[in-house]
């Protein structure tokens, strides 16, 4: 099992074979000059639907819409993570990259990528529950692009703060 | 500005306590929680209060408040406005720039109000109540109604406003913030609504062409109406405004630009009541607090209890809110469960 801390919260514990944290493997060091990426991705399996795969970003804290030029930015800055974060799970599990066969955990290598779910979801510790639904929007709103070109559905992004992080198991209790 | 409110047993409203107003007030809750009925009560006391010894008029505050309940609540006798089942009377209590003013009455009251104390001086300024429904399109039906039928239907609110909306312009500069604000109305409405003395209509101008009111969209007739109110002076910055379902009939960017002009109309010194069930009215009015760092004061109607709260302090915790966060509850569960 991995546990791991990332923006003061611990995530985990997950099973080795459903983790594969992208930001931190070798595939991203080779590329990782001007690609931002997500922090991890997670396959979450339930018996009636294809496994789905969890494209997650966590950050400390948000800047709030008022401070315009701020927000603008952390929203693209999320969106790009995330975007970026898809497209490496893709390429990993295509094989496009010479290096990441032997790092990525085998769940990945046999996933069926044209019926995979995925969710893109952001995890912002200790914002408050009012101000995750525009949050959400906004980033949905960003992502809207890559939804629609890569068919997720539409409902694929969302925004956790640790509370909700923690109600679906992403993280265990501090 | 009204300052302290006091209500007991005044219809839906069994016990309103709300000190410490501002500028901008806004009130919020559910359907059937009272929130226009708590605007009428306090315009028909300020509207009491400024036609009392107005020119020539004789008549005693308590038969122009009399008058203003029968007209703007249209019941049989003013006493069906005690809450149904109530052991004590109607009370009402209001402080005007630290003045009162009170009366009570119980519920077999028809025509006469025993009990009524006086403090605040005379006001040569209006107040006005914009009602959710447009009356541009209704002012002469309106007018008719009420000033040659004398019947039930529009209510004071509407009378008052269709009558204020007649009033022809005042010469000379307008006060410097109306002129700016009118600016701003008409870059939302993308032209004037002026009333054609000739046709003894309404209608909009965009340019040089001129349409009729009735094809023009209702948000339009909405900000139509306090752009002539402001062109035509009825207002002042001693006015103070109610505004019933603000949101009505309004785009979400249209009520965000308008209300920034209630802002800068409230930093002149004109006084706002606003009730709303809208999100982006709660999400815009609290922006405006933490931006100009004021106090909009906030009473909520939920569960039969009414709390008072600050949006400078925080989103106010409501069934609005609530229902945005259950929505986004909702959305999450369908997507990660």
């Amino acid at each position: 099992m991995i546990s791991f801390t990332e923006s003061e919260m611990t995530f985990g514990p997950y099973a080795e074979a459903d983790c594969f944290c992208i930001e931190k493997c070798t595939t991203y060091e080779a590329i990782q000059d001007d690609v931002k990426m997500a922090e991890f991705l997670l396959i979450r399996e339930t018996p009636e639907e294809p496994p789905c795969v969890w494209i997650v970003e966590a950050k400390k804290s948000s800047p709030q819409p008022k401070t315009q030029p701020e927000f603008d930015g952390f929203i693209t800055d999320i969106r790009d993570k995330l975007a970026n974060g898809l497209t490496l799970c893709f390429a990993a599990v295509l094989k496009r990259h010479p290096k990441t066969l032997a790092e990525l955990p085998d769940k990945y290598k046999n996933l069926d990528l044209s019926q995979a779910g995925f969710r893109l979801v952001l995890v912002i510790n200790g914002h408050q529950k009012a101000w995750l639904p525009p949050l959400q929007d906004a980033v949905r709103r960003a992502l809207h692009a890559t939804a629609k070109t890569w068919a997720l559905d539409p409902n694929a992004v969302v925004v956790l703060n640790h509370e909700g992080a923690k109600q679906f198991g992403l993280t265990c209790a501090p | 500005m009204i300052t302290n409110i006091e209500l007991k047993n005044f219809g839906p409203l069994e016990a309103v306590t709300w000190k410490k107003l501002g500028p901008i007030n806004l009130v919020i809750g559910g359907n059937g929680s009272g929130k226009t009925f708590l605007l009428k009560s306090l315009y028909t006391a300020m509207r009491t209060l400024e036609e009392y010894k107005r020119g020539d008029d004789q008549r005693t505050a308590a038969e122009i408040l009399v008058e203003k309940l029968y007209w703007t609540f249209q019941l049989d006798k003013i006493g069906d406005l005690v809450t149904k089942g109530a052991s004590a009377n109607l009370s009402f209590r209001l402080w005007k720039d630290e003045n009162e003013f009170c009366y009570n009455f119980g519920k077999d009251t028809a025509k006469v109000i025993a009990s009524l104390e006086n403090h605040v001086p005379p006001r040569a300024s209006n107040s006005i109540f914009l009602p959710a429904k447009e009356v541009l399109s209704l002012h002469n039906i309106i007018l008719k109604s009420r000033e040659t039928d004398k019947v039930f239907g529009f209510d004071d609110t509407y009378l008052d406003l269709a009558r204020a909306l007649r009033q022809s312009g005042r010469g000379g500069r307008n006060y410097e913030a109306f002129a700016k604000s009118r600016q701003n109305l008409e870059a939302i409405l993308g032209g004037k609504v002026e009333y054609d003395e000739g046709a003894g209509n309404w209608q909009f101008k965009e340019g040089k062409y001129r349409f009729p009111l009735g094809v023009t969209a209702e948000g339009v007739k909405k900000i139509a109406i306090l752009d002539t109110l402001l062109s035509n002076r009825y207002l002042d910055p001693e006015s103070i405004v109610f505004i019933d379902e603000l949101e009505s009939a309004l785009h979400p960017a249209a009520i965000s630009k308008l209300l920034d002009i209630v802002a800068v109309l409230a930093s002149e010194g004109m006084q706002f009541f606003v009730a709303s069930h809208s999100y982006f009215v709660v999400k815009k009015l609290f922006l405006i607090a933490q931006e100009r760092k004021m106090n909009i004061p906030v009473l909520a109607g939920d569960a039969d209890a009414w709390r008072s709260a600050d949006l400078k302090d925080g989103m106010p915790d409501n069934g609005i809110v609530t229902e945005a966060i259950h929505l986004y509850e909702q959305e999450v569960t369908l997507s990660l469960s």
